[in-house]
């Protein structure tokens, strides 16, 4: 698969900021649970933040394939800055753009292109929540454990069933300093420690039909949209983290002397590693080719859901494996396998869980 | 299912489930957390007995059988891999001194060992010494009645806590693995310290930390066996004590697993076929894990010699079973399984250390192809004839 000259250059570029400016504080972010604020700025100011938006609002208009280089570039050095970026592209970004009303689109896309605002996104089911409708208002009490871009100060997309049928979802785009909403900022997720995954609650929150987004019950259309193009992008930090851990282990495995010789000439290591290569470059295929899709206008549904599901299963297997070759070092948080491993496990169930992405493969192939 | 445990077996489980419940459970994050050693804890536990069940009946313990020391780690684990890890390592520290040490060491250590007065570790791994552990360069050097030992441990388990541990080092460096001898040493002993403290991904209750030895005089009694013959006596410890390592993964993979199915039931998701086929695999690994130790135990305990493959095979499959059993429940729950108020991720992260410690899967996996490897030669041999 050959990539056009923009996206080469667009990786090299990434590539280059991750190894320069990401690398040296990861260590830091990871073990003070923090988002990296200063990095996404200027990521910001090279446009990945803008990555799905448009020229004229003040977007870079990537295609997806040049935004999946991008984020497998900063995913291999550091999947919770990918997961800021991909949240803030696919899970608010894109779905205002594609479903907001023009006041909507005024408020937030701006902002949002250049990084003055992140915005956040969470999805909430009928267990999490009590909603009480008075008159067009919504009176919601609840809460939901795992907001994504919830410590980045910003708006945050929600989904709610605001109807009693499964299917009457509604999305909202809401303030996050509006009366009865509280972010809490726990990073409590095995992993993406500095992605600012955290907590919100409602308490007798009013949320009115003004930051309805699209039509009321009819957000499950948005969010399978979402996780449609949110699949390819997480795929791609899946993709950055499995090729991450593997180039450290082999690193290690060249340098690491046990019985009088490298450990890499190890059958048992170079198994793994042959392992890891041939799921990566599977991953990689699968993954440049949703994206591919998306960008010729094809229907990707089916394309990102096999992506999202392997990518996924692949981080978790290749960077347990990953650790293995470190031996007990790689258990300890002095080398960075174990961050991939515990980074590894929240992105096979961001968007979606292994289960629901085989059923959507069945439910796209048989049609 | 009913794996027929005696009287004895029935009451010790039951033993371990309520000091888990009881005493681990409201605490495990806390020592998590804190990266912090349970010491009242684990303290207690030897009062009520835990620490007998490693020494045999004539130094004060209950007989020192594999069987009893898989049936209380896994319960314990089951709640809490870390604190199990604190309490496990007794028996990897003490096994060397009860099957290897002379009646008069015997008398000196285990009785306090077995009452929990005495907490006790284990020290063979080294910098450049892990896989290949005969690479040790830790030195042991006679001089009148002492030896002088001199070397950095590293990843010592419980090596802050103990107040005993058995030592590998080298008498003899022209002889490989067969100048290395096992030394029984207290703490007090001068020329002991304590190194780098480990940051660890999980078992984060079980403190580990290099020991190191400058010119740390040991007495010469305090020499385990013959020197020379400690490595010997190291693999035929790991032989008996991987069972155990097999418990606390099979804790692990049991204890998320319950979680898993209350979670599933909960959010209404058991009807899902998908789930099913996860969780009806994930119920049968489990068993055949416990099946395999369970056998692997009641072998060792009948006193036959050669269980050094079955050992191997009880530590390699629960330790791959744990970690993916806990990676999976995290896959069926969702984002919500990702999370601390579920526990699993603590789980996980606790399970990834039983694949590497006591010898990692790759070094199971070679042990065990080499003694296939030493039948099938045997075999064809005898064939030829």
């Amino acid at each position: 698969m050959k990539l056009n000259q923009e996206c080469t250059l667009l990786q090299n570029e990434l590539r280059k900021f991750a190894q320069q400016v990401i690398l040296d504080k990861v260590d830091e972010f990871e073990k003070t649970c923090s988002i990296p604020l200063d990095n996404i700025k200027q990521l910001g100011e090279m446009g990945i933040l803008g990555a799905l938006i448009p020229e004229e609002m003040n977007g870079a208009a990537l295609d997806t394939i040049g935004t999946v280089v991008s984020l497998e570039e900063l995913s291999k050095v550091c999947a919770s800055t990918a997961v800021i970026v991909t949240v803030h592209n696919a899970f608010f970004a894109y779905p205002i753009l594609e479903f907001g009303s023009d006041e909507m689109k005024k408020k937030f896309i701006p902002k949002a292109a250049c990084g003055d605002i992140i915005g956040g996104f969470a999805e909430f089911s009928t267990n999490d929540l009590k909603i009480n409708k008075q008159g067009d208002d919504f009176v919601i009490n609840g809460r939901n454990p795992f907001v994504l871009n919830a410590a980045a100060n910003g708006p945050i997309i929600v989904i709610i069933p605001t109807s009693q049928e499964n299917t009457g979802l509604s999305a909202f785009v809401l303030e996050n300093d509006m009366a009865g909403l509280r972010i809490i900022k726990n990073a409590s997720a095995i992993g993406l420690k500095s992605a600012g995954i955290g907590e919100l609650v409602f308490e007798n929150c009013t949320v009115s039909q003004n930051a309805l987004l699209g039509v009321e019950n009819q957000g499950d259309k948005i969010l399978a949209q979402i996780k449609n193009i949110g699949g390819i992008f997480l795929s791609a930090i899946a993709l950055g983290i499995a090729q991450g851990a593997i180039e450290n282990a082999i690193k290690y495995a060249k340098e690491r002397i046990q019985f009088d010789q490298a450990i890499i000439n190890f059958g048992m290591v170079r198994e793994k590693i042959a392992d890891a290569i041939i799921r990566i470059e599977a991953v990689r295929l699968l993954t440049y080719d949703a994206a591919m899709k998306r960008d010729a206008n094809e229907n990707f549904a089916n394309a990102s859901s096999i992506a999202k599901y392997y990518s996924g299963q692949s981080a978790v297997e290749i960077t347990t494996q990953a650790i293995q070759i470190y031996g007990g070092y790689g258990y300890m948080k002095d080398y960075p396998v174990e961050r991939y491993f515990r980074d590894a496990q929240v992105i096979n169930v961001i968007c979606s869980t292994p289960v629901e992405e085989k059923e959507n493969i069945v439910r796209t192939t048989i049609g | 299912m009913d794996y027929f445990f005696n009287d004895q077996e029935k009451e010790l489980k039951e033993k371990a489930h309520e000091i888990a419940e009881n005493m681990v459970r409201a605490v495990r994050y806390e020592f998590d957390d804190k990266a912090e050693f349970p010491l009242e804890l684990v303290k207690e536990m030897g009062k009520r007995g835990m620490f007998r069940i490693f020494i045999p009946t004539e130094y004060g313990g209950t007989g020192g059988r594999i069987m009893d020391m898989c049936i209380a780690v896994e319960e314990i684990s089951r709640v809490c891999a870390g604190i199990a890890t604190s309490y496990a390592v007794g028996a990897l520290g003490s096994g060397p001194i009860v099957h290897f040490a002379n009646d008069e060491q015997k008398k000196k250590y285990l009785p306090k060992i077995a009452t929990g007065e005495q907490l006790c570790a284990f020290g063979l791994t080294e910098a450049q010494a892990g896989s290949d552990a005969a690479n040790i360069q830790t030195t042991a050097r006679k001089e009148g009645d002492f030896y002088i030992l001199n070397g950095v441990k590293q990843f010592i388990s419980n090596a802050f806590v103990s107040d005993v541990f058995t030592v590998l080092a080298s008498t003899d460096k022209t002889r490989g693995p067969r100048g290395i001898s096992g030394f029984i040493v207290e703490k007090e002993f001068p020329g002991i310290s304590y190194g780098k403290e480990e940051n660890k991904m999980g078992i984060r209750a079980s403190v580990t930390s290099e020991l190191v030895f400058e010119d740390c005089r040991v007495p010469k009694e305090n020499l385990m066996g013959k020197e020379g013959l400690g490595f010997i006596y190291t693999m035929r410890n790991f032989d008996r004590a991987r069972p155990g390592v097999g418990a606390i993964a099979l804790g692990i993979a049991q204890g998320a697993y319950e979680d898993a199915l209350d979670f599933l039931y909960k959010h209404d998701l058991m009807n899902n076929q998908y789930v099913q086929r996860k969780i009806a695999d994930m119920a049968t690994e489990i068993e055949a894990a416990r099946a395999l130790i369970y056998a692997t135990s009641r072998m060792i305990d009948s006193g036959i010699k050669g269980f050094s493959k079955a050992s191997s095979f009880s530590k390699l499959y629960p330790s791959d079973i744990a970690v993916k059993v806990c990676s999976e429940a995290i896959a069926l729950m969702g984002p919500h399984g990702t999370l601390k108020e579920h526990y699993i991720e603590k789980r996980l992260r606790d399970a990834k250390i039983t694949q590497i410690y006591e010898g990692t899967n790759e070094i199971q996996r070679s042990v065990i192809a080499l003694e296939l490897t030493r039948d099938v030669g045997k075999k064809q041999k005898q064939e030829e004839k």
